[in-house]
């Protein structure tokens, strides 16, 4: 079931833990929010591996308007603090809420995609559908979400051809360094990549209007509904619960 | 201009001459003239320009020159698959769908069919290029030969009756190889195959251009 609902669990996951932060938080501080944020992504990460950051920032994308929606809510969720020293460093608070909760959202995110297989695009592609989004909209999304697989699989060409020469032998420092070589590589070989998808796209007679994904809609389940009817719930009940405050 | 299931046309190109913004002209006037049904190889060394020359054929590229099909101009920069189609090299590229039978639906969905129409054309070309098994695979996990197929089946699929190939026997085992070619021979439209592989050109064309620095160095019927 959660494999057929991973879309469904992702947002619900990613808003309990939204809602848990705006309910419960304001009694912690925020340099403590953001090391045990900080902490939750990093076993994301651990959890998911280097090579499925790509699955967690599709995920990301999808859930993106739902994430700015709970970034806004913790920048207007009035402190009286306005600024806070975190390691010697003044950073303002509504800054690392922002960034806490980015990172809570990648942790669920990840965990979520850790527990499940991975958000295929077909499966958004039928959420979508299900929510009565615009065609245009679904085959966008549909596509986007496709070729995030293709760049995965640039990552990993990029990240063995580095590997087959050494690269796990050498110092932390310089792998790092080597790392954003990588993503800098991916990112060329992605943007010569979708030019000559471009190509093939245009070649099958593709105009600027995608057509529709060929999947079967079929009946929706109770329970596709159930896991954001609870998600919507927990948010309004937290709000809710700190407005009375 | 609309071409029946089949439908074999002749294509005639004058002067094409192409250049990359801000290089030298890379083709220079290419002039040639393929028959109704006529398979024509297209040999050279390297950087000679026989993609970029596809490319042009189909209106990819933007090329100056004339391309009649059947008597009928066809619109530079414009490329029209269900006219003059193209198989890339680079398989890959084309299986750009999360499935392969998505992929081969894609044009046929462009010209205005229906989905569910457009899955049935999808799989009937698929189980005509003896693939139909493929059809719910993830084209980027198949294995080269299959890719090839897949992409053919994708070009196919929108009945064009010239059809280009570019490197189609590259990186083949020598039986997806030799079950390419057999598919390539019983195809019914026109053909230009350019090719490093002259045994390739010997088994499937009739004619073959020599190009070579953007220019066609000869004409052979073999």
């Amino acid at each position: 079931m959660i494999s057929q609902h991973q879309p469904y669990l992702l947002i619900a996951a990613s808003t309990v833990m939204g809602a848990v932060s705006i309910a419960t938080l304001p009694a912690a501080s925020p340099g403590w929010v953001a090391a045990g944020t900080a902490a939750g992504g990093v076993l994301a990460w651990r959890i998911a591996g280097t090579r499925n950051v790509l699955r967690i920032l599709k995920g990301a994308a999808f859930l993106g308007p739902f994430i700015l929606f709970l970034a806004v809510m913790e920048f207007f969720r009035g402190d009286n603090q306005e600024v806070v020293s975190l390691a010697g460093i003044d950073l303002p608070v509504p800054l690392i809420r922002a960034v806490s909760l980015l990172l809570k959202t990648f942790t669920a995110v990840g965990l979520g995609l850790a527990w499940g297989d991975r958000v295929g695009a077909h499966g958004i592609a039928r959420s979508l559908h299900r929510v009565r989004a615009p065609a245009a909209a679904v085959a966008t999304t549909f596509l986007a979400t496709n070729f995030l697989s293709t760049l995965a699989r640039e990552w990993d060409g990029v990240r063995m051809a580095a590997q087959a020469r050494g690269l796990s032998r050498a110092r932390y420092a310089f792998r790092v360094r080597q790392l954003c070589g990588s993503l800098m590589s991916v990112l060329v070989r992605s943007l010569w990549r979708g030019d000559r998808i471009g190509w093939a796209m245009r070649a099958r007679g593709y105009t600027g209007r995608l057509p529709e994904p060929l999947i079967k809609r079929g009946a929706v389940p109770l329970a596709d509904f159930l896991l954001p009817i609870l998600a919507v719930a927990v948010v309004a009940i937290a709000v809710c619960s700190r407005t009375m405050q | 201009m609309t071409h029946e299931h089949g439908h074999q046309a002749e294509l005639t190109c004058t002067g094409i001459t192409f250049g990359y913004p801000g290089q030298e002209t890379f083709l220079n006037g290419i002039d040639f003239h393929l028959d109704s049904g006529e398979r024509l190889g297209l040999v050279g060394p390297n950087g000679s320009g026989k993609s970029t020359l596809l490319l042009c054929l189909t209106g990819l590229l933007k090329a100056s020159g004339r391309r009649v099909l059947d008597g009928e101009e066809l619109p530079p920069g414009k490329p029209d698959g269900a006219h003059i189609g193209l198989v890339f090299q680079n398989a890959e590229d084309m299986l750009f769908m999360p499935t392969v039978v998505e992929d081969v639906a894609f044009g046929p969905q462009n010209l205005g069919l229906s989905p569910e129409a457009a899955r049935a054309a999808a799989e009937n070309q698929l189980d005509r290029l003896g693939i139909a098994h493929l059809a719910d695979a993830n084209g980027l996990k198949l294995s080269g030969g299959q890719q090839r197929l897949a992409a053919l089946a994708a070009v196919l699929s929108m009945e064009p009756p010239v059809l280009l190939l570019d490197e189609p026997t590259a990186n083949l085992d020598e039986a997806s190889r030799a079950r390419l070619l057999d598919l390539l021979t019983e195809l019914p439209g026109s053909l230009v195959m350019a090719t490093h592989d002259r045994a390739a050109v010997k088994e499937v064309c009739s004619r073959v251009l020599v190009m070579e620095e953007g220019k066609i160095l000869e004409t052979r019927e073999d």
